[in-house]
């Protein structure tokens, strides 16, 4: 029976074993003897061979989680056994820890843990009881007692290593899961990062270092200190070839631990017993190693849903930079991940919220067209119209928007985008187009939410279109079928300019004055006035109309409406001569508006206006006020604009004073004055005067902005050199920080201009870094990039140029930088492209001048370039008989005409040509006529 | 371009490691002490069995190879040359590549790597061509990816780039082929600064920014790429991160050059304020 247990046991099949043990106690005829207490005592020495029955029996239930069995076995066994077994002393302590594990298991973690605690004593048990001694109390509620077990043991001296390592994952699942310590599981994930070597099972390390992470960024509580602590948790997670590399890092620890042996084993052979046990020991470890290396090998990409996470906690910390940059980090390092959606909607949204429109559109594009049955893709959809809109591209925003209709049949926003449309239509005043996507949306949703938005607007777009009588009958439909929605007011105001455009200039007041009465200060109150004004001054009312168009002027809301009222109200009054009310009106609105941009056009009025009054002192002195407020802050652009028209006032109006006779009887003091030279009024002096402010010399911008004075006035008073003496002298003077946009712009054009390109290029490139939004930044990319142009960096040139244009930066030097770049893309062998800027120069109106003359030649050389001689040819005799102002450019076209004449094989002509250029005299001192003469010359020598 | 200090970066992973040992191509490991060459022989100071040592040479044609624990002057160089003291890096690191040398016919030694330290200690000590004569030399002997990566870039740090748009290309390519973080990091703000010449400041920020989100610790050119964050926040106008970015770098790195570049900005704003 015995050998039957034993087999049983030994195969797995503890139920029998345990029941032949059964059978072998009972048939022993083995009665245990009970004592007091329900104690049993312990055997008599007839009955020890019993001893490994019940160890056995004891061991059977245990492997077959038999607890209640185990437990009562294993007692038995204590009361019967107290000593253990004399040929098996290892016995008593087996049956301790087996009847401590499974009162762990069975539930009663109470009764466990003195058992395990009388255990931890002894060397060969220490280590495996701590973990099971410390998981016993953690289930009998003791959790402080666990850990504070667990934390004792840590700071015991000479740790081994992979002990310490097997404490950490235990008492890291305890900070986290079981007591909420998050920081001291933050300290512990840091010490395990710091011995990484000996961490057993990186994949787990790095599970514990993401789930650390994502438990300090729960959706609510948000703090900067967790966000910070979640991205420092998530930086420790070790990447698959990290992982890799610290597993095979092991497995060569081990495998040079066993050559160390192998070479002492060598060296003494004798004496080499344990080495060789322990090299034994090495080798099963090596494999279990291997084993683990092969599953890392087949582990999915670690980094892209961790960089999700990353990007996660950066967007919470409202970090979107960053975000964006772990966005793009994912899309570049692995563009095919199942990642790589989110991640490149999540970069769309941190650009759009970045306000990065350029980026977010580029990204819209891209996720359509990988992703174009995406998740996100009605939302993308939207977004690209959405954003083109925002920046007023409405033409590409509709073509995105109907790209979403037609190709996204389930996008939830789709009402919104008809109506949209419309709005965009009405915006572009392609009135029937709007009225046209307005009816679309009626038919396609007769119930529609927007409805009312879709009838209100749809009487707009006919009311703007001219379709007044229509217009009228669908804002009256709207206000009977809507009397409380949200554009009554609108519409009544619309009503009265439907009367108003049907000249019922009465009739529209009346309108108007019920629609005070009854709207008050609503929307559009200012329009309301500014219509009243437009009926008054159409009756010839002047004074009605000028106080309707202030009261406008006042409630405006909006600078179109507000310039309008206010220039209205003027005109009338010019009209009248009220110079005055002029004065009056304007400096209310500056008093009331200081920064508003309509300041300096409301200077301007109020100069011209005193001027008319005989005021000009006090036209100089209002401005000078004016200008005194800001002549320091180098941001205040509209400064500039004063001081110009300050500077044409004492241009203009400048007029020596005659000296003062000298009294009949001057005192002593009065006679050396008398010596003096007569006092002449100086408008530069006046000037300084009259804007400077206090403490100067601590005010950079603002002398600088009084040189600018006194270059403007050099100016309107046509002496140029002295203009650009002042300029450069301010290059000298004063440092770009100083400076404001326009004056950066002055004096890098002086500067560009007298071949002082280097100089230049600081005071251009400070303007493009520090004023990239003002209307001005144009002056810095037309100088780079003229700067470029002349030191034939046509790359460089071109970059310049193509921005300010692409980019929609060219204002004021729209022209410089549009003839710029034609000649640029000439120059770098691009003539189909250079043509039709060129001809967009040449055809310009407004630019009629020396640009002309030199666009119309530069056609010619785009001619040239192609071959095309006889077309070249047309160009430049056109510049050498149209602009013969140009002397220059008339210079080059000759020459360049007589070149084509020889292409074409027509010498005489060519002859012609050159020796008509030689009469001009004009023409004498340019090197092109000392060409022409070579070429006569060669000419009539063949 | 402004030329910059390079860092050879040791992955911490590999601090534990082992007593030295050879490799003998019969297959045989000897543990050693430490290592000295004479002539075709490599000698190691072994241990006996009773802890007492002794020499063995080894024929070096019978050497398969050595594996040998970095040289303490790699952190130590890397550290001095965080600091801007280029010329003490460059006495600290000089006798390890020295050494490094007499064993560099043999695999498993740290020649090239000790080297790419020195040549970047030359260089930000102005000594271009020394540098570049070790870059050449470093390519000539190396085939270890990493190493010949921190040579591309040292050699694209001091190609001068007519075009910014080639020397961002040029750092494209380092980085899409490299995965050292400090070859990264150098590439990134190297980028980072091209963007910043060309004002594409967008562009600049993200490059310097991904040195901070990616690169973050040990790193000594953090303090450059906060700088450049910083710088270039300001260009974009957003002075509440440039101050903070600016803060952050003096509170982090409060003995670098750049933070004290960062104390002058703040102040500039203050006055402005």
């Amino acid at each position: 029976m015995w050998t039957e247990a034993q087999n049983a046991f030994n195969t797995g099949d503890y139920a029998r074993a345990a029941t032949v043990l059964q059978s072998i106690i009972k048939s022993s005829a083995f009665s245990p003897e009970s004592i007091n207490g329900g104690q049993i005592a312990a055997a008599a020495p007839n009955q020890e061979w019993l001893e490994p029955v019940f160890f056995m029996l004891g061991a059977s239930y245990f492997n077959a989680k038999d607890w209640p069995n185990a437990i009562s076995t294993f007692n038995t066994y204590r009361q019967l056994f107290p000593n253990g077994s004399a040929k098996a002393p290892q016995h008593l302590a087996q049956v301790l820890f087996s009847l401590a594990q499974a009162n762990l298991q069975g539930g009663n973690a109470n009764a466990s843990i003195p058992l395990f605690n009388s255990l931890l004593a002894l060397p060969g048990y220490h280590d495996k009881v701590l973990l099971l001694l410390a998981d016993a109390n953690k289930r009998a509620g003791k959790m402080d007692d666990a850990i504070a077990l667990l934390e004792k043991e840590k700071a015991s001296p000479n740790i081994n290593p992979d002990f310490l390592e097997n404490i950490n994952a235990q008492l890291f699942s305890f900070y986290l899961d079981d007591s909420g310590n998050e920081q001291k599981a933050i300290a512990l994930l840091h010490q395990m990062d710091a011995d990484i070597a000996h961490v057993k099972d990186v994949t787990q390390f790095n599970a514990q270092a993401i789930r650390l992470g994502d438990r300090l960024l729960p959706s609510n509580n948000i703090t900067a200190a967790n966000i910070a602590a979640a991205l420092d948790c998530y930086r420790r997670v070790r990447n698959n070839e990290q992982i890799l590399a610290l597993q095979k890092q092991q497995i060569e620890n081990l495998q040079q631990q066993k050559a160390a042996n192998l070479a002492r084993i060598q060296a003494d052979p004798l004496n080499s017993g344990q080495l060789q046990l322990d090299n034994k020991d090495i080798d099963d470890q090596i494999g279990k190693y291997q084993q683990i290396l092969a599953q890392y090998q087949t582990l999915p990409p670690i980094l892209p849903p961790l960089f999700m996470r990353i990007a996660r906690a950066y967007t919470l910390n409202k970090s979107l930079w960053e975000s964006a940059v772990v966005y793009r980090e994912i899309l570049r390092r692995y563009p095919k991940c199942k990642e790589a959606e989110d991640a490149l909607y999540g970069s769309i949204v941190a650009f759009e919220r970045l306000k990065q429109t350029d980026r977010a559109q580029a990204l819209c594009q891209s996720y359509l067209t990988q992703y174009p049955q995406g998740k996100y893709a009605d939302s993308v959809g939207f977004l690209r119209g959405a954003l083109a809109y925002d920046t007023e591209d409405f033409d590409k925003a509709i073509s995105y928007f109907e790209d979403c209709l037609q190709n996204q049949p389930q996008n939830p926003r789709r009402q919104q985008i008809e109506v949209i449309i419309g709005d965009i239509k009405l915006r572009q005043r392609k009135f029937n187009e709007a009225i046209a996507s307005y009816a679309r949306y009626q038919r396609d949703y007769p119930r529609g939410d927007l409805s009312e938005q879709t009838e209100y607007r749809t009487a707009l777009a006919l009311l703007f279109g001219g379709q007044t009588e229509d217009a009228e009958t669908a804002l009256r439909a709207y206000l009977q079928k809507y009397s409380d929605g949200n554009y009554v007011a609108d519409a009544a105001y619309r009503l009265a300019v439907v009367k108003f455009a049907d000249k019922q200039y009465g009739q529209a007041i009346a309108d108007c004055q019920a629609w005070l009465k009854k709207y008050g200060d609503a929307d559009p109150q200012a329009e309301v006035f500014s219509l009243m004004g437009d009926c008054y001054a159409s009756m010839n009312n002047n004074d009605e109309a000028v106080q309707a168009y202030i009261r406008s002027s006042k409630a405006a809301q909006s600078a179109d409406v507000l310039n309008y009222s206010i220039f209205a109200a003027a005109k009338l009054l010019q009209k009248q001569a009220k110079w005055a009310d002029i004065v009056q009106m304007f400096q209310d609105f500056i008093a009331s508006h200081p920064g508003h941009p309509t300041v300096v056009p409301a200077i301007s009025w109020i100069g011209r206006a005193d001027i008319k009054l005989g005021k000009v002192d006090e036209a100089k002195q209002f401005m000078a006020d004016t200008a005194r407020q800001y002549l320091n802050d180098p941001t205040r652009e509209a400064v500039d604009e004063i001081i110009t028209q300050l500077a044409q006032l004492y241009a203009h109006r400048y007029f020596p004073v005659p000296a003062a006779a000298p009294p009949a009887s001057s005192a002593p003091a009065a006679t050396a004055a008398s010596n003096a030279p007569p006092a002449v009024s100086d408008p530069a002096q006046e000037l300084e005067a009259i804007l400077t402010i206090p403490d100067m010399a601590s005010k950079p911008t603002a002398r600088a902005r009084i040189l600018f004075a006194k270059a403007e006035l050099a100016r309107w008073q046509h002496k140029l050199d002295a203009q650009q003496q002042i300029l450069q002298d301010m290059a000298k003077e004063f440092k770009p920080e100083d400076l404001s946009p326009f004056l950066l712009g002055q004096v890098g054009d002086c500067l560009a201009q007298s071949g002082q390109p280097d100089q230049a290029k600081v005071f251009y490139n400070y303007l493009m870094d520090q004023y990239d939004k003002s209307i001005l930044v144009d002056y810095a990319y037309n100088g780079l990039g003229q700067i470029a142009y002349n030191q034939k960096d046509y790359t460089e040139a071109e970059r310049y140029f193509s921005k300010a244009l692409d980019k929609g930066l060219a204002a004021s030097k729209l022209k410089d930088i549009t003839l710029g770049q034609a000649e640029t893309l000439l120059a770098l062998n691009r003539p189909e492209e250079a043509k039709p800027l060129f001809e967009q120069v040449a055809s310009t109106r407004a630019w009629r001048g020396e640009a002309t003359a030199l666009s119309v030649f530069y056609l010619g050389e785009v001619q040239m370039a192609l071959g095309k001689y006889a077309e070249a040819n047309a160009y430049y005799q056109r510049v050498f008989v149209a602009y013969q102002k140009y002397p220059e450019v008339q210079a080059r076209a000759y020459l360049k005409s007589g070149e084509a004449f020889e292409k074409l094989g027509l010498i005489p002509q060519a002859v012609n040509t050159y020796s008509e250029m030689l009469r001009n005299p004009d023409l004498s001192s340019f090197p092109e006529t000392s060409d022409a003469k070579e070429r006569l010359g060669h000419l009539a020598q063949k | 371009m402004k030329l910059t200090t390079f860092f050879f970066f040791i992955l911490a992973s590999v601090s534990g490691l082992p007593a030295q040992t050879i490799l003998l191509k019969s297959g045989q490991t000897i543990p050693a002490e430490g290592f000295t060459r004479n002539a075709d022989m490599l000698m190691a100071t072994v241990k006996s069995s009773t802890e007492g040592t002794g020499q063995i040479g080894f024929h070096v044609a019978d050497v398969a190879s050595v594996n040998l624990p970095p040289p303490d002057a790699l952190a130590t160089a890397n550290d001095l040359i965080a600091k801007g003291e280029y010329a003490q890096a460059l006495a600290e690191i000089q006798p390890a590549v020295d050494f490094q040398k007499t064993i560099r016919d043999i695999p498993g030694n740290w020649w090239a790597q000790t080297a790419v330290v020195e040549s970047s200690a030359l260089l930000s000590l102005n000594r271009e061509a020394e540098a570049m004569a070790l870059v050449t030399e470093i390519e000539g002997y190396s085939k270890d990816p990493e190493v010949l990566s921190a040579t591309k870039l040292l050699r694209t740090l001091t190609e001068k780039f007519a075009d910014p748009q080639q020397a961002i290309a040029a750092y494209d390519a380092l980085i899409s082929q490299s995965s050292d973080p400090q070859t990264l990091s150098r590439a990134w703000i190297a980028e980072g600064d091209a963007h910043f010449t060309e004002h594409e400041f967008d562009e600049a920020l993200m490059a310097y920014l991904t040195v901070t989100v990616f690169y973050p610790e040990h790193n000594p050119l953090l303090p450059k790429a906060l700088w450049g964050a910083g710088q270039s926040y300001a260009k974009l106008k957003d002075d509440a991160n440039a101050a903070k970015t600016y803060q952050n770098l003096i509170s982090s790195y409060p003995g670098s050059p750049e933070a004290s570049l960062a104390k002058a900005e703040l102040l500039k704003k203050d006055k402005k304020t």
